[in-house]
């Protein structure tokens, strides 16, 4: 395939994250047996001096418990963007959301990231 | 759904938002078509095959680290770089929804008639989606 529609799961463009979170979750489409997971993280403004992981979250309810990890980002430190193809997303899993942890580097506490975070099934 | 006044075009390259800088974009998907007209048939047969997918877009161009002209000249020739088109507006979870696949920029166009705003294009072929 050439093309993948994507589903903003979160947008930190112009509100920039700078403490550990979670995102909204969002009812997305069961994916069918046989799709895949793409997932792709945009960071267009990084903090040097603290790390930030991100994924992206899968549950069968809005409480997400229990939970999977379909896809995890560990850009950190510079604007970029990273890819992810998931081959055998949960097919019983409709609720996704974007999840991020900011610790803390070495003297510094503070910076904030600025991005993008979609995901799309084909 | 109502029809869509199309002003809020958002585009990121890898980790840049090009908006501000672009004043047209556009997406294109096809599928190359395969002949399989056999005798018998008063119709041409055609079959779908391989897709395809561009993205083309233009606008003044800006200088300076992670803008315009720096991002896509960059990025000439660059495989499996990161493109998304929101064609209205960036949505958390809802749509319209946008487009992305990972791509190779395949040409970089600058340059106009003295007077003008300097315009910058630019046109984007599709490398697939990748692979598990």
């Amino acid at each position: 395939m050439a093309l993948v529609r994507a589903v903003p799961l979160k947008d930190f463009l112009e509100t920039p994250l700078d403490e550990t979170d979670v995102g909204d979750a969002f009812s997305t489409e069961f994916p069918q047996s046989g799709q895949r997971l793409y997932a792709a993280l945009h960071i267009t403004d990084a903090s040097t001096g603290r790390v930030f992981i991100s994924s992206v979250q899968a549950a069968s309810s809005s409480g997400f418990s229990p939970l999977t990890t379909e896809a995890q980002f560990a850009l950190s430190s510079e604007a970029g963007s990273t890819w992810h193809v998931v081959g055998d997303p949960s097919t019983d899993r409709q609720w996704r959301r974007f999840a991020w942890t900011i610790s803390t580097g070495a003297g510094s506490t503070e910076g904030e990231w600025s991005g993008l975070n979609w995901i799309g099934f084909r | 759904m109502a029809t869509v006044c199309f002003t809020n075009a958002k585009l990121l390259i890898d980790g840049a938002e090009l908006s501000v800088s672009l004043n047209e974009l556009g997406i294109e998907h096809g599928a190359e078509m395969l002949d399989e007209t056999t005798f018998g048939y008063d119709t041409r047969i055609n079959k779908g095959c391989l897709k395809t997918a561009a993205i083309t877009g233009g606008g003044f161009a800006r200088f300076g680290p992670g803008l315009f002209e720096e991002t896509v000249f960059s990025r000439v020739g660059v495989n499996d770089t990161v493109f998304v088109v929101f064609p209205d507006g960036i949505n958390e979870g809802g749509g319209p929804k946008g487009y992305a696949m990972l791509g190779v920029i395949e040409t970089f166009t600058m340059g106009g008639s003295v007077g003008v705003l300097l315009p910058l294009s630019f046109d984007v072929q599709s490398r697939g989606l990748g692979r598990p």
